[in-house]
């Protein structure tokens, strides 16, 4: 296996190609399911599950799936999986199906699903897709996560569900517009250290050979 | 027809039928796994809701018992569904696991329960509304709290909430229902 490709699957979907902060994937969930940390959290991991298996399969069968039907056969088999995740919530977490459970059946739909099975493993081998989907779920699920603390500590002035003693509660923020304000300012956020972080990684790429011609002219 | 075409047509059906058939199998697995009597579910859904006892009796109570059930109210007629019906431990209350049609996405399901012949509490249920919270916050539920059965089922007006009319009917079908089984079967001199 190619370890730069697998380290650039890997890092791809926590940071360069972030599906909520950098791709801008999956907003309607995003908005919708990040009142609270907890369902920040399930959100997020019930996405994740079904990236990295309707992209393995989607993978497996990359070379049987004609051309001309692959759309009806990646909806088969993503809303497979959501049915699945939502037949095991509905019977092992009845309380978190309550409440997100309307959401888990836009997972079909999700934008972030559909592009990775399309543009990631349609054209690549099943190991690398399953990686792939771990890494965009892992990165959807921290920018959840991050969304859901903001505002759950701005409309509840709690973390997790612990309220934080003498903490204004500032009810108008749980609104989804103060969603999109706060999504947004993480966005802007997030871009600009990855910039920096990038800018940072750059520079330091340019400047090795240098540092090596100096040490091979001292060893020298 | 072009023998290529035809074929590579038929390939695409092929490949989407088995690909279907095989989702339609795990799929068949999964809930077969998942799956959860639904009396079983109501029965512990009512001994959270009253933080009392229901003991599942092999026998269903509701047996043979009419189950659908047309509510009048103003103007309006709606129908409704009683699911499963329960008797707590210590008698004291009747716990009705309904279902009101016509909700804005489909049926709407409660968890009414009766005390001393009065609606005595209402919970929400599994369903696909939206405007079940906008009833709540404007207090839709709190009418039918308290108010004898008779009384209910007497065709008097509900206060419907503005914006959320399917909705309202549909609660108001499920509650009725509720109703109007305890008044056939559990009421004083009723059939049961």
């Amino acid at each position: 296996m190619d370890k730069a490709k697998i380290k650039e699957t890997a890092l791809g979907g926590l940071l360069r190609n972030n599906p909520t902060f950098v791709l801008v994937l999956g907003t309607c969930p995003t908005i919708a399911t990040t009142s609270s940390l907890f369902n920040s959290f399930a959100m997020g991991v019930a996405t994740m599950f079904v990236l990295v298996f309707s992209n393995l399969f989607i993978s497996l069968l990359r070379r049987v799936i004609p051309e001309r039907v692959r759309i009806p056969c990646y909806i088969v088999i993503v809303s497979t999986f959501v049915t699945i995740v939502q037949m095991v919530m509905r019977r092992f977490l009845p309380d978190l199906y309550t409440s997100i459970g309307t959401f888990i059946d836009l997972i079909v739909v999700n934008c972030i699903i559909l592009a990775r099975a399309e543009s990631y493993a349609a054209c690549n081998k099943p190991l690398y897709s399953m990686l792939d989907g771990v890494s965009m779920g892992v990165g959807f699920t921290c920018a959840l996560c991050l969304i859901g603390i903001v505002r759950e500590f701005l409309a509840g002035g709690a973390f997790a569900g612990f309220a934080i003693p003498g903490f204004p509660v500032m009810d108008a923020t749980a609104a989804s517009v103060f969603g999109f304000i706060v999504f947004g300012c993480l966005m802007a956020l997030f871009n600009f250290l990855v910039q920096k972080w990038n800018a940072r990684a750059k520079r330091a790429e340019q400047s090795l050979p240098l540092v090596r011609e100096g040490a091979e002219e001292v060893a020298k | 027809m072009d023998k290529a075409k035809t074929r590579a047509v038929l390939q695409s059906i092929g490949v989407l039928a088995a690909i279907a058939l095989v989702c339609g199998l795990l799929l068949g697995a999964v809930y077969t796994l998942t799956r959860v009597d639904p009396r079983t579910e109501a029965y512990a859904r009512f001994a959270q809701d009253t933080e009392l006892t229901f003991t599942i009796p092999e026998r269903d109570p509701g047996e043979g018992r009419e189950t659908d059930y047309t509510v009048t109210a103003g103007s309006r007629t709606m129908t409704g569904h009683v699911d499963v019906y329960a008797l707590s431990d210590d008698g004291s209350t009747h716990a009705f696991c309904v279902r009101g049609e016509g909700g804005y996405r489909g049926d709407v399901q409660l968890y009414v329960y009766i005390e001393g012949g009065a609606v005595a509490k209402i919970t929400v249920g599994e369903n696909g509304e939206t405007f079940l919270g906008q009833l709540e916050a404007s207090g839709f539920y709190a009418q039918f709290l308290n108010v004898p059965v008779e009384e209910l089922l007497s065709g008097s007006g509900v206060d419907y909430v503005s914006g959320a009319t399917r909705s309202s009917n549909a609660v108001t079908a499920a509650i009725g229902a509720a109703a109007g089984y305890y008044r056939e079967y559990l009421a004083e001199g009723a059939n049961g």
